[in-house]
């Protein structure tokens, strides 16, 4: 079995905070920040360790008007508010998923606890590189003992709480019938933009894969694009309000080369997967 | 400046919504950020883009700053830094920009600026490294330069670029002792 080399994650922290990583090896350590604590735990050590030469560069004042544009980008959004604001005024009753309930506590726990081998599984991917045969194969039973225990015993409120900075708080796993996570769609709701990762699903031949959001005010899937042969494709979200994004359903199906050809997916649908937010409603006000 | 704790103070009023204390921490780094953010993009329109961006992440996540783990402007830098990277890296635009190596004055030595304790050790395992690899570890800092304009730079090629980098970086952390 292939094992990650201990240092490969710690030099990806090291060179991402140093910023010698490409755009793609880049989008891969936000990934890991966002999903593995371990990881974002080493990038603030990097920071820190290499944070203090900014003391160094000269400063520069900026033009006035710099100030105007970030009173207008932060005027009205209270730190963090925005998405779980009760002051966005839900039109209609929905969004179930926003329901600080038990069962949806519960499902949360197991969503996350899913999410999380997710997350063991792309450390394990983007450290052995190219290891997918192996990797496929791979059960969390079966990893190393110093990470088993880690998954098995960590706190909800500890597993979910995502470091910063955080370019996304949302994360959904597309899967099939509950098995092995194909997609993992992650979310930028501030920018309105997703990032796809394939995490397992395989290429086929003349064919696409595409990504729609399903949801009960359309009566149609609407396509957010085709998830191309780079490992990102980055779709618009600006037309959906955040309150659809939560509540939809995100759907992967196999289309011909290019997409569907008729707006509405034409092949089958095989992977779907609802919105987590990975920063629970509730848990994070309890965390001092 | 603010000292530190002035500006931690100011950040967990602004994790509160607190838009005056925004302010006033916008005030005391704004120039700081901007050195920052200018030298690894060079074009003014391009850092006057990052900045509300920058500042906007600052905003929404202040509650995350622990000053166990960071100074708060080592916090903020960070954030700022990793948005020009971003952009530097997602539009791989450049190259043009770096025709002149920009190796200045920064690696010569603080004159009259606040040196931390924490600079002056990171300061002193840096000056272990050789002088080259040192220089690769700077100009990837300050300057934002990707493997591929280092390796230009250096005539050398990527691997070594690579290897020089991941050297000196475990050589680093293994001087600092954390």
């Amino acid at each position: 079995m292939t094992q990650a080399e201990p240092d490969d994650q710690e030099l990806l922290a090291a060179e991402y905070v140093l910023g010698t990583l490409d755009a793609e090896e880049r989008a891969r350590a936000r990934d890991l920040i966002a999903m593995d604590p371990g990881f974002a735990a080493m990038v603030r050590a990097w920071e820190r360790r290499l944070g203090e030469l900014n003391v160094l560069v000269a400063a520069v004042e900026p033009p006035p008007e710099i100030w105007d544009r970030v009173k207008a980008a932060i005027a009205g959004r209270a730190p963090r508010e925005e998405l779980r604001a009760p002051a966005v005024e839900p039109p209609a009753p929905e969004p179930a998923a926003l329901k600080d309930s038990g069962p949806e506590i519960l499902r949360l726990r197991r969503r996350v606890r899913r999410w999380r081998k997710v997350s063991l599984w792309l450390f394990l991917i983007a450290a052995a590189g190219a290891g997918f045969g192996v990797l496929r194969e791979l059960r969390p039973e079966y990893l190393p003992p110093d990470l088993r225990p880690e998954m098995k015993t960590i706190e909800l409120t500890k597993t979910v709480e995502i470091p910063s900075p955080k370019p996304a708080q949302f994360v959904a796993v597309l899967e099939k019938d509950g098995a092995q996570p194909a997609f993992l769609v992650s979310f930028d709701l501030e920018r309105r933009t997703l990032m796809v990762r394939n995490v397992s699903a395989p290429a086929q031949a003349g064919k696409s894969y595409q990504l729609w959001l399903i949801s009960n005010r359309f009566s149609s899937p609407r396509s957010l694009g085709v998830i191309g042969t780079e490992e990102y494709s980055r779709p618009q979200l600006a037309a959906y309000d955040p309150i659809i994004l939560h509540s939809a359903t995100y759907s992967v199906s196999l289309e011909p080369e290019g997409g569907s050809a008729t707006g509405t997916p034409s092949g089958p649908m095989l992977y779907s997967g609802r919105l987590i937010q990975a920063t629970p409603i509730g848990f994070r006000d309890q965390t001092p | 400046m603010l000292t530190p704790d002035e500006m931690g103070w100011l950040l967990a009023a602004v994790a509160k919504g607190d838009a005056a204390a925004f302010e006033r921490l916008y005030d005391a780094t704004r120039a700081r950020l901007y050195g920052v953010v200018l030298r690894i993009l060079r074009r003014p329109d391009l850092a006057a883009e990052i900045m509300p961006d920058a500042y906007t992440r600052i905003w929404r996540s202040a509650a995350d700053f622990d000053p166990r783990i960071a100074t708060p402007i080592t916090w903020m830098v960070a954030i700022a830094r990793g948005r020009a990277l971003d952009l530097v890296r997602s539009q791989g635009a450049m190259e043009e920009a770096t025709g002149a190596p920009d190796m200045g004055a920064d690696e010569s030595g603080p004159t009259d600026r606040h040196i931390t304790e924490e600079l002056r050790r990171l300061l002193a395992c840096l000056g272990e490294l050789e002088p080259e690899h040192r220089r690769l570890v700077l100009l990837a800092y300050y300057s934002g330069w990707s493997r591929e304009q280092l390796a230009a730079r250096f005539e050398t090629g990527l691997d070594n670029v690579k290897t020089w980098l991941r050297g000196s970086l475990l050589r680093i952390r293994e001087c600092l002792g954390s």
